[in-house]
């Protein structure tokens, strides 16, 4: 059973698929003293592994430094976090925008297009399309429009007249030959 | 994290790295010094560092390959720089002399560098393919290719051997 196991972990770690805990495991098995004899030509490479961890940098190697206990300083995006919570910076960054917002809003309303409205004036009813029009200028406008239309359409209908009594004359004198 | 407690907790892996790059004690040594030289005069600017380990790794690496570069340009010959040298004792002669041993340490030696870095940081180190990516500068998929093919290079190397199955199981 520990054959197969190991057999196929093996197999699998010179193909490169083995994941670390399960080189752990082969690390583990090849330090034991109860190696399968098939398996226990792979001995000395695992042997040789641990072997390596043995090489270590002497102490008295190191170079001295003055305060070499001090703390390596933490991130700064942490530190930053921290300070913006801490300094005043988020108090300016929440007024900033606060600013922007109710600035958009202003700025969308001085702008927003106004809903047309009806209003009854001198018994006609006006759509009024902006709140600043003056009704009575509408007014106006729409009389003079519609005198220019009347006007124009009773000349079509003289013209019309004329030339139907000018027909008629005609016909009567054709009709005085025959 | 202080300096001090960094400095004790990955002193040992950089210097085996250097060693496996380097190949020279004394070089190795070297790297490792200029490397805690570095980062405490660097130490303000290592609160932009999220992993420090991965950090000093990448600086042994650098440093590693100025010192190879260095001797190559003295010799002309970077095999040489590869090889240990006898001028030192390495920690290698105090090891146990098993021949098996001694044989897969010269193998992964002879491995061509991505390889054999990318082997050590997996086999000895136990870093992860993520880590050895941003350690070697390499790819994912580098990093699983050169993994592969240095460890069917030194299976190939185990079954050709005479000693491949003449271990000594204490």
């Amino acid at each position: 059973m520990t054959f197969t196991i190991i057999n196929d972990l093996i197999e699998k770690y010179f193909t490169g698929e083995t994941s670390l805990e399960e080189e752990q495991i082969l690390r583990g098995y090849f330090k034991g003293s109860n190696i399968d004899l098939r398996l226990l030509s792979y001995a000395p490479l695992f042997q040789f592994f641990e072997k390596e961890k043995d090489i270590v940098f002497e102490g008295s190697k190191m170079p001295k430094f003055q305060n070499a206990e001090a703390r390596i300083p933490k991130l700064k995006t942490q530190n930053s976090k921290l300070k913006i919570l801490r300094g005043g910076y988020f108090w300016k960054i929440a007024a900033t925008l606060a600013f922007l917002v109710v600035g958009s809003v202003a700025i969308f309303k001085v702008f927003e297009p106004k809903s047309p409205q009806i209003v009854e004036h001198r018994g006609a009813k006006i759509i009024v399309l902006d709140g600043d029009d003056d009704p009575e200028v509408a007014y106006e406008k729409v009389k003079e429009a519609l005198s220019l239309v009347s006007k124009k359409m009773k000349k079509g209908t003289d013209e019309t007249t004329d030339g139907l009594m000018k027909l008629k004359d005609a016909t009567s004198v054709l009709n005085n030959e025959n | 994290m202080n300096f001090e407690k960094l400095a004790i907790s990955v002193k040992d892996k950089l210097y085996r790295f250097a060693l496996r790059m380097t190949g020279d004690v004394a070089e190795a040594e070297d790297v490792v010094q200029e490397v805690f030289i570095k980062v405490w005069n660097k130490r303000d600017d290592m609160q932009e560092v999220l992993n420090h380990e991965a950090y000093c790794m990448t600086l042994t690496r650098n440093l590693s390959l100025d010192k190879l570069r260095s001797k190559h340009r003295r010799t002309s010959e970077i095999g040489e720089a590869l090889q240990l040298t006898d001028s030192h004792s390495t920690p290698y002669d105090e090891a146990e002399k098993s021949d098996a041993i001694e044989s897969i340490r010269k193998w992964m030696q002879d491995l061509p560098e991505k390889q054999r870095l990318t082997m050590h940081l997996r086999d000895i180190e136990g870093m992860t393919y993520d880590e050895i990516s941003t350690t070697l500068e390499m790819s994912l998929a580098q990093v699983k290719v050169n993994l592969h093919r240095a460890r069917q290079f030194i299976r190939e190397k185990m079954l050709a051997s005479e000693s491949f199955g003449l271990v000594d199981n204490g």
